[in-house]
């Protein structure tokens, strides 16, 4: 069986694991993952803002946030 | 990716932020710096207040106004804050424990408007007016208070952190409506009228609501992410939506719009704002365009009159 690798992703107070044949991930995957755009939504890994070229691996912490608000 | 501004002095930074529509790319320190000449040109840009002015800083618990009460008294002016609670269950809780708690860190002073006692809440006004969106009716309400407030503690100037998406998303849909009254009122400045309007000014006019989120968490404040829970399905998310992807195909789209409409269409329709048919409501002599102001009208539904 293939290996998969568990990326956990927090989004606005929730956990979401996303399962990838690939070891490392862009912030694209998880923008696209989420279904967010990146006009305005970025990634926050290990504490730090990162471009969206950036490797990611399971063991980050990894956080999104949306920019986008209503109200 | 490096940073552009450290390039220019030799060193190697890796930036942490990309902006298209300037072809610019940002370390840390770099875009703060970037970001705080950005808001403070603007409002020496649009004359909006001096260090000599006292400021209100309307603030919902989100992002842009915890960012934007935050860059004010960083850039040296005298801003404070005032919160409406919309008594919207868990929702309104956590965001008025957000501007409580940041009220207390940057140590200035707060007024709180609780709808619960005032009026009603909006999730029980939602119920009761059911033939009005409830994002209509919060503003109708929010806009009543905070002016309503501002004068009676004195302040000249409500600031609000209306960001350029949220300026062009009302602006698409003015346009797409052909909306000329609301178009004719949609400018960074809102000037005091006579003692019935406070001045109006949105700092963040010019700023995205992306830059926005990124300098609020680049200076650590904690805001509530959530959109509101009745906003879900409102038209200027759509908009906003919408507007995202083209900037995505043709960066810079977004703030040549907002600036064009100012500078090229704006002023056709600047004379034609009027303050005719404003008058002082009978029963709370707040202004208003009829004998009886949208807030009695709410409170006189609901038996609170």
């Amino acid at each position: 069986m293939e290996q998969k690798f568990i990326f956990n992703i927090k989004y606005r107070g929730k956990i979401y694991n996303l399962a990838s044949d690939k070891n490392k991930l862009s912030p694209k995957d998880i923008l696209k993952f989420l279904g967010l755009s990146e006009e305005y939504a970025f990634v926050v890994k290990n504490g730090e803002i990162v471009l969206l070229n950036t490797s990611i691996s399971p063991e980050d912490e990894i956080e999104v946030i949306n920019a986008v608000s209503g109200g | 990716m490096n940073c552009k501004i450290c390039k220019t002095k030799g060193i190697k930074k890796n930036a942490i932020v990309n902006l298209p529509s300037y072809n610019l790319s940002l370390c840390k320190e770099h875009f703060i710096e970037w970001f705080e000449r950005r808001v403070q040109n603007t409002i020496k840009d649009f004359q909006m207040f001096t260090k000599e002015d006292r400021i209100l800083v309307a603030v919902s618990g989100g992002k842009d106004s915890l960012g934007l009460w935050f860059v004010l008294n960083k850039l040296g002016y005298n801003a404070d804050g005032i919160h409406i609670d919309l008594g919207i269950n868990d929702y309104s809780k956590k965001s008025r424990e957000y501007v409580e708690e940041f009220a207390k860190k940057i140590e200035r002073k707060l007024y709180i408007v609780d709808l619960s006692t005032e009026i009603a809440s909006i999730s029980i006004l939602k119920e009761k007016i059911p033939n009005k969106p409830p994002c209509s009716i919060c503003g109708i309400i929010k806009r009543y208070y905070m002016n309503k407030i501002s004068k009676k503690e004195g302040y000249n100037t409500l600031a609000t952190g209306h960001n350029l998406d949220d300026e062009i998303s009302v602006l698409f849909g003015n346009i797409l409506n052909w909306n000329l009254d609301y178009l004719s009122k949609q400018y960074p400045i809102l000037k005091e009228y006579e003692n019935i309007f406070v001045r109006k000014v949105k700092p963040y006019c010019r700023i995205t609501e992306k830059e926005s989120a990124l300098y609020t968490f680049l200076m650590g404040i904690k805001y509530i992410e959530q959109e509101c829970p009745l906003s879900t399905g409102a038209t200027s998310l759509k908009y906003k939506k919408i507007l995202g992807d083209i900037e995505e195909q043709f960066p810079g789209t977004k703030l040549r719009f907002f600036n064009n409409f100012l500078r090229k269409f704006y002023p056709l329709l600047a004379n034609k704002i009027t303050e005719e048919n404003l008058q002082r409501c009978k029963i709370c002599n707040e202004p208003s365009s009829l004998e009886i102001c949208a807030v009695c009208n709410i409170k006189m539904k609901l038996a609170k009159l």
